[in-house]
C-alpha cells in the first residue's frame, strides 16, 4: 500500500473504510482476495482432510458392511443418530466465517467502492466516457478528445468511467486495476480507479462479444500528470 | 425372484433387441436406459469440444479455430453440457428408480414419460444440426447474452435452430416436471409420507419442483429470443435504459440460479444414497439435511441478481442479493457436515461408488468456498467474467456430476445385472479424479483471464497446458466408463438382487427389476417394505391399496409410437421454423431471390412438421392406451384431489410462471421506457379499447359456456352438452376473428407517427402487445384443438356423461385462459 | 351441481360482464387523463376481484384442498416478485 485517502462516510464504519482506503481499488481487492484465499484454503484443507481422515479411518477392513444396518425398505426415523450436536456447532462456525468475511467486504470493499473518494479528499478526478463497440473501445474526455484503443488517464488522479456500449454488450475490464464493468448498449455502468503509478497496461472485453471478442482489448497508458495536461492540450494525437 | 411375472409381462412389450420396443416403450426403466444413452452420447459430444478448445488453448491467439468458430464451440459446450448432458443423465436415474424407491409401478403418465424423452432426443438433434444449416450454431455463450442473441448480430439459420432445439428441451422438461410431481405426490407406497421419501427421490422432488418454475420462465425468454428471430418483434434489441439486455438478464438468471441446483440436486441424492449405502449408517442429521436442501429449492429464486452485480444495478439491490446468496450457502454447509458425519461410526467400504462419493465432497468443498469468493461484491468486480467463475463452477456442476458418475457404478448391477470389474471400476475413478484436478484447478490461478478467449499472456500459458493434459485424462475417463459397462455386459458376473448390501426399495426386486416392479402391492405401514396381496399368477388381480376405484385392465398395451412422432414432427416443424426468419431477413435487405427460394421451403417444412403434429396429437387421444386408472390422492398435501386434476393444475402453474414472464416483461419494458410516456410515444390512436372489450366478453361468456356444459351433463342432456361446448368453440371463433381484424386494421393504419404502419417490429410496445395477445391467442386455438376433440367424443361416443371429468379438466384450462385474458385486457386495452 | 350453483354461476357470469364494462367506461369516460394512478388501481383492482370469481368458482378452487390454492399462489408470488425486483433494479 501506498498512500492513505481516508473517505468521509457517515456513521462508525469510518474506521474500517479508512483502513481500507481509497488507493486504487486494486489494494482493497488485493487485500479481501488475500484473506479469502488464506481462509478458504485453510477451511477447505481442514475440512477435506477431516473428511478423508473419517473416511480411511472407518473404512472396512474385510469389505463387509455393518452388521446392523437398517432394514430392507426402512421408513427412516425422523432423527438421525445423535450427531445433531456436532452438526450444528460445525455448522454454526462455518456460518460465522462466511458471515464475517462476506461481511466484512461488504463494509471494507463495497462500501467505499460504490461511493468512491469524494471530491473534497481527491482533488483531482477525470471523467471518462466508455463506450464498447465491435470490437474496440472508444474514449471520449470531457474536452471533447476522443480516442479509439488507447486510453491515457494522469497518475494520482481518481478516474471515472461511465460505461456503455454501441451495439452489445460488453465488459470494460481492467485486470492491472482489479475492475471489470458491464457495458451495456442504451445504459450506463459507472466505476473508477486511482492509478498510483505510471505505466502501460490492459483493458480487456469480459463479455462475449462476437467473433472479434478475444482480440478486442485497448492499450491504457498512465502517465504523470503534467504530461496528460499537455495531452489535453492537443499537444498528443 | 417374480422372474415368471415378468415375463409374462415382457409379452405384452415388444422385445428388448427389436427396435420398435425401444420407440415405443413408455416403461419407466426404458425410458430410464434410453435417457442414459442418449445423455452419455452428448457427454461425448460436448467432451470433444471441450477438448477443441483446450487444443485451441495449448497457443495463445487462433490456431485451430476461428474466432467465430471458436464462439460457436464454447456455446455449444456450455449447451450442451448443461441442457443435453447433466440433467438428462440425472433423470435416467430419477426415471429408473424414484418409482422403485416409493414403491410405484411406474410414473403417473407413462406416455407423457416417452414423449418428454423423444422431445429432449429431438431437441438434442435439432440442436446437433445446427451446426450443419447456414451459418453455423448459435454462437453467444451459452448465457445467451441480449442484444448478441437478437438476429442483427446473429441472422445464421443455424443459431435460430439451436434455439429452439433448446426450446424442445425445455418444453421437455416442463412435461417431465408435471410428471414427477404428480408421481411423486400421488403415488408414494401407502405408509411413506413426504418425509419419508429416500433421500434420492426427495431431491428429485425438489429438483423438479424448481424445474416447473424455472423452465417456466427460460420457455418464456426463448420465446420472446425466437419471436425476434422468427417474426421480427424488437425484446432484445430495445436499448432504452438498457432495457432489452436487462430483460434478459432477469428473465435468464431468474432460470439460471435455480438451474445450477437443478444439476446439483440430483447429485446430493446420490451422495446420500451412497453415503448411507458404502457407510451403513443413515444419513447423519436426515431431517435437517432434507430441510435445508427444501431451504436452498426455495432460496435459489431470490438470489439471480447475484449473475449481474457488474451491470450497474442500484445499491440497495446489490446489497440485498448479497445478503440473499450469503444466505443461500448456509444451508449447503449444513448439508456438507451432515454427509461428513454420516461416516463416524461406519463401516466404510471404499467401493468405486463411495469413491466418488467422497471425491464428490471434496469436489464440492472446493468449488463452495471457491464461490464464496464471488458472493463477496468486491471481488466478484474482479472475478467475473473471467476464469476464476469457470473453475468454480466446473468444480460445482461437474464435481456435482461426478457423482452421478458414481451413480452409474452404483446402480449399474441394479439395471443390468452384472457387476462390472471393481478393479477397473477404481482405475477408471483414479483416472476422472486426477483428470478433473488436473483440469480445472489450474484455471483458478489464470482469473485474470476473461473467459471464452483464446488470447492470454505467456505467463500463464503453463496453466493451460495442464489444463489441456488434464481434459485428455478425463476425456479418456469418460471413454473407460463406456468400456467397462459394455465390458461388464458381456462378461460381467451376475450382481445379484442386492450386491451393495443397500436398504432402499430398489434393492429388494430383482436385478434387473421386473416390467412392473414389484410382485404385489408395497407398503411401508409396518415402518418397512412389505407386499400386499403378493401377486401369484399375475392374473390381474391387483387390488388397490385405497380409494376403491377400478381395477385396471389387464395391459391391452402399453406401448405407443405417438410420443416419438409427435416429437419427430415438432423436430421438423421447429426445423422449418428456424429458416423462416430468412424471409423477414430477405424482405428487410430487399433481396427478393432470397426470399422467393428458401424462406417457402423452410416455411412448407414447418408446415409438414405442423401437419404431422396435428395427426400424431389426434392419434394420441384417440389410440388405446391403457394407462393406470388414475387414483384419488391420499397422501398429504393434495389430499382429495384427483391425480389427473392434479398433473393439470401443475401444468397451469407452469403455464401462470410463462405467462406471468410474458406479462411481466412487458411491464418492466414499459417502466424502463416511461410507464406513461410509452403510451404517448409507440402506441397509434387506432389502437381502442372496443376491440378488447368485445373480446373479453365473447371470452366471458365462452368460461360461461363451459361451465354450462358441465350442468348439461349433471342434467345428462347430451344435446346440452354438445351444445354448449359448440358455443364455447362459437365464441373463440368469434374471438380470433376480432382479433384478426383488429390487428389487420392496425398493421395498415398510416399516420403521421406510424407511417408504415404499426407491426410486429413498429417498436417495443407494438412487440409486446402482438407477441403476448398472440401468446394468448395460440392457447385458444389450442384450446379450440381440444374442444374439436371432445365435441366429437361427446357426440359419436357418447363420452363424458358418465364421466365428467375430462370436460371439467378442459374448463380448467380455459378459464386458466380466461384469466389470463382479464389481465391482458386492462394491460394492452386500457392502460 | 345443483340449480343453486347454476344460478350462482349465471350471477358471477353477470358479474364480470358488468366489471369489464366498468374497466373500459374508465378509459372511455376519460378518468385515466384526470387521476391516472387512481384509475390505474381501480382497474387492477377490479381485474383481481374478476379473476377471484374465475378461480374460486368457476376452477371450483374454493371448493378443491387448500393446497392447490397456495400451489397457484406460489406462481404468482414468483413472477410478481421477478416482475418488481427487475423493476426497481433499473432505478
Amino acid at each position: 500500500m501506498t498512500t492513505q485517502v481516508p473517505v468521509p462516510v457517515a456513521g462508525s464504519w469510518d474506521g474500517l473504510i479508512a483502513q481500507a482506503g481509497v488507493d486504487g481499488t486494486s489494494d482493497i481487492f488485493g487485500q479481501l482476495f488475500l484473506a479469502f484465499i488464506v481462509a478458504g484454503t485453510l477451511v477447505g484443507v481442514v475440512v477435506i482432510a477431516y473428511t478423508l481422515q473419517k473416511a480411511y479411518k472407518n473404512r472396512s477392513e474385510d469389505g463387509e458392511t455393518k452388521s446392523d444396518t437398517p432394514d430392507m425398505g426402512e421408513i427412516p426415523p425422523l432423527e438421525g443418530g445423535g450427531k445433531g450436536k456436532k452438526l450444528f456447532l460445525s455448522f454454526g462456525a462455518s456460518a460465522v466465517i462466511v458471515i464475517t468475511l462476506v461481511g466484512w467486504t461488504y463494509f471494507a470493499g463495497f462500501i467505499p467502492m460504490e461511493q468512491g473518494p469524494s471530491e473534497q479528499q481527491v482533488e483531482d478526478q477525470l471523467d471518462v466516457t466508455v463506450t464498447g463497440f465491435q470490437f474496440g473501445w472508444r474514449f471520449n474526455y470531457p474536452d471533447g478528445e476522443e480516442s479509439l484503443g488507447r486510453l491515457t488517464v494522469p497518475n494520482d488522479t481518481v478516474v471515472r468511467f461511465d460505461v456503455t456500449s454501441d451495439d452489445v454488450m460488453h465488459n470494460f475490464g481492467l485486470p492491472y486495476f482489479d475492475r471489470r464493468s458491464d457495458a451495456i448498449p442504451g445504459q450506463i455502468t459507472e466505476m473508477w480507479i486511482y492509478p498510483q503509478e505510471t505505466g502501460t497496461y490492459t483493458a480487456k472485453c469480459y463479455e462475449l462479444c462476437g467473433s472479434g471478442h478475444s482480440q478486442m482489448a485497448a492499450q491504457v497508458e498512465v502517465v504523470p500528470k503534467n504530461e496528460f495536461d499537455n495531452w489535453g492540450n492537443g499537444t498528443e494525437q | 425372484m417374480a422372474h415368471a411375472e415378468s415375463d409374462e409381462h415382457e409379452d405384452h412389450m415388444p422385445s428388448k433387441s427389436s427396435i420398435k420396443r425401444w420407440l415405443t416403450t413408455t416403461n419407466h426403466k426404458d425410458v430410464g436406459i434410453l435417457y442414459l444413452i442418449t445423455s452419455i452420447f452428448y457427454l461425448v459430444f460436448g467432451g470433444v469440444l471441450a477438448l477443441l478448445i483446450r487444443l485451441e488453448l495449448l497457443e495463445s491467439g487462433s490456431t485451430i479455430l476461428s474466432g467465430a468458430a471458436y464462439n460457436q464451440v464454447v456455446s455449444a459446450h456450455g449447451l450442451i453440457m448443461l441442457f443435453f448432458f447433466i440433467s438428462p443423465f440425472a433423470f435416467a436415474f430419477a426415471n429408473y428408480f424414484v418409482p422403485l424407491q416409493i414403491g410405484a409401478k411406474d410414473l403417473a403418465f407413462p406416455r407423457l414419460n416417452a414423449l418428454s424423452f423423444w422431445l429432449y432426443f429431438f431437441g438434442g438433434a435439432l440442436f446437433g444440426s445446427s451446426f450443419f444449416l447456414g451459418g453455423g450454431s448459435f454462437s453467444g455463450g451459452w448465457t445467451m447474452y441480449a442484444p448478441l442473441n437478437s438476429p442483427a448480430y446473429m441472422p445464421a439459420v443455424g443459431s435460430t435452430a439451436a434455439v429452439l432445439g433448446v426450446m424442445l428441451f425445455v418444453i421437455s422438461t416442463t412435461v417431465s416436471s408435471v410428471n414427477f410431481l404428480t408421481t411423486l405426490h400421488s403415488m408414494r407406497a401407502e405408509g411413506m409420507r413426504i418425509r419419508d421419501l429416500p433421500i434420492f427421490s426427495w431431491s428429485i422432488l425438489l429438483t423438479v419442483w424448481m424445474m416447473l418454475f424455472a423452465f417456466a420462465a427460460l420457455l418464456a425468454a426463448l420465446i420472446l429470443m425466437a419471436s425476434d428471430h422468427i417474426i421480427g418483434t424488437t425484446y432484445f434489441t430495445t436499448t432504452v435504459a438498457g432495457s432489452g439486455s436487462f430483460l434478459w438478464l432477469h428473465l435468464f438468471w431468474f432460470f439460471g440460479h435455480p438451474e445450477v441446483y437443478i444439476v446439483l440436486f440430483p447429485a446430493l441424492g446420490v451422495l446420500g444414497e451412497i453415503f448411507k449405502t458404502f457407510t451403513g449408517n443413515r444419513l447423519a442429521g436426515r431431517k435437517w439435511i432434507m430441510i435445508a436442501l427444501g431451504l436452498v429449492a426455495v432460496q435459489s429464486f431470490i438470489v439471480w441478481m447475484h449473475h449481474m452485480f457488474l451491470t450497474g444495478l442500484n445499491f440497495q439491490t446489490k446489497t440485498l442479493f448479497m445478503a440473499t446468496t450469503i444466505a443461500i450457502s448456509l444451508p449447503f454447509d449444513l448439508m456438507i457436515f451432515g454427509f461428513i458425519y454420516t461416516m463416524i461410526k461406519g463401516k466404510i467400504r471404499l467401493t468405486t461408488p463411495m469413491l466418488y462419493g467422497i471425491a464428490t465432497l471434496v469436489l464440492f468443498i472446493i468449488g463452495g468456498i471457491t464461490g464464496v469468493f464471488l458472493g463477496a461484491i468486491p471481488l466478484d468486480y474482479n472475478l467475473r467474467g473471467g476464469y476464476w467463475v469457470v473453475a468454480h463452477f466446473h468444480y460445482v456442476m461437474f464435481g456435482g456430476a461426478a457423482a452421478l458418475v458414481g451413480a452409474i457404478f452404483y446402480w449399474f448391477p441394479k439395471m443390468s445385472g452384472k457387476m462390472y470389474n471393481r478393479t477397473f471400476g477404481k482405475i477408471q475413478f483414479a483416472t476422472f479424479f486426477v483428470g478433473f484436478n488436473l483440469l480445472y484447478f489450474p484455471l483458478f490461478f489464470a482469473y485474470e483471464m476473461p473467459r471464452r478467449v483464446f488470447v492470454y499472456e505467456t505467463s500463464i500459458k503453463m496453466y493451460h497446458n495442464i489444463a489441456t493434459v488434464g481434459g485428455f485424462i478425463l476425456g479418456l475417463s469418460v471413454l473407460m466408463i463406456v468400456g467397462i459397462m459394455v465390458h461388464a455386459l458381456k462378461y460381467g458376473d451376475d450382481a445379484g438382487d442386492n450386491p451393495w448390501q443397500a436398504w432402499t426399495a430398489e434393492w429388494s426386486v430383482s436385478s434387473p427389476p421386473p416390467l412392473e416392479n414389484f410382485s404385489g402391492t408395497p407398503s411401508f405401514k409396518s415402518g418397512k417394505l412389505s407386499m400386499l396381496n403378493p401377486a401369484t399368477d399375475g392374473s390381474g388381480t391387483e387390488a388397490e391399496t385405497d380409494g376403491g376405484h377400478a381395477v385396471e385392465e389387464e395391459h391391452t398395451d402399453h406401448a405407443s409410437l405417438t410420443p416419438f412422432l409427435i416429437s419427430l414432427s415438432m423436430f421438423v416443424m421447429f426445423l422449418g421454423l428456424s429458416g423462416v426468419h430468412q424471409n423477414v431477413q430477405a424482405l428487410h435487405d430487399g433481396d427478393p431471390a432470397t426470399t422467393a427460394t428458401i424462406a417457402p421451403l423452410y416455411a412448407a417444412v414447418a408446415g409438414i412438421g405442423g401437419v404431422g403434429m396435428l395427426l400424431s396429437l389426434v392419434w394420441f387421444g384417440f389410440e388405446g392406451f391403457s394407462a393406470p386408472a388414475p387414483l384419488n390422492v391420499n397422501k398429504w398435501p393434495f389430499e382429495g384431489v384427483e391425480q389427473n386434476k392434479l398433473g393439470v393444475w401443475i401444468f397451469l402453474l407452469s403455464d401462470i410462471v410463462v405467462f406471468g414472464a410474458f406479462i411481466g416483461a412487458s411491464i418492466f419494458m414499459r417502466f424502463a421506457y416511461g410507464w406513461q410516456e410509452w403510451y404517448q410515444d409507440l402506441i397509434p390512436e387506432a389502437h381502442v379499447t372496443m376491440p378488447g372489450l368485445i373480446n373479453t366478453y365473447l371470452l366471458l361468456t365462452s368460461s360461461f359456456a363451459v361451465v354450462m356444459a358441465l350442468v348439461a351433463i349433471e342434467k345428462n342432456s347430451k344435446k346440452g352438452l354438445v351444445g354448449s361446448l359448440v358455443a364455447t368453440f362459437a365464441l373463440a371463433t368469434g374471438f380470433l376473428v376480432n382479433k384478426g381484424l383488429e390487428w389487420q386494421h392496425l398493421f395498415h393504419i398510416s399516420t403521421d407517427a406510424f407511417p408504415e404502419g404499426w407491426g410486429l417490429g413498429t417498436n417495443i410496445a407494438s412487440s409486446t402487445f402482438y407477441l403476448t395477445t398472440g401468446m394468448h391467442g395460440l392457447h385458444v386455438i389450442l384450446g379450440m384443438l381440444i374442444l374439436v376433440f371432445l365435441i366429437y367424443r361427446a357426440w359419436f361416443d357418447d363420452a363424458y356423461m358418465e364421466d365428467d371429468r375430462p370436460v371439467e379438466y378442459f374448463g380448467l384450462y380455459w378459464h386458466f385462459v380466461d384469466i389470463v385474458w382479464l389481465f391482458l385486457f386492462p394491460l394492452f386495452y386500457i392502460l | 351441481m345443483s340449480d343453486s350453483n347454476w344460478k350462482l354461476y349465471t350471477a358471477i357470469f353477470g358479474v364480470l360482464f358488468v366489471f369489464a364494462t366498468i374497466q373500459a367506461a374508465v378509459e372511455m369516460m376519460g378518468f385515466l387523463d384526470s387521476a391516472y394512478w387512481l384509475a390505474v388501481g381501480a382497474i387492477a383492482v377490479l381485474s383481481v376481484i374478476k379473476a377471484y370469481f374465475v378461480a374460486a368458482y368457476y376452477q371450483h378452487l374454493k371448493f378443491e384442498p387448500r393446497s392447490v390454492t397456495y400451489l397457484v399462489l406460489g406462481g404468482l408470488v414468483a413472477v410478481m416478485f421477478l416482475t418488481a425486483a427487475a423493476s426497481f433494479s433499473i432505478t
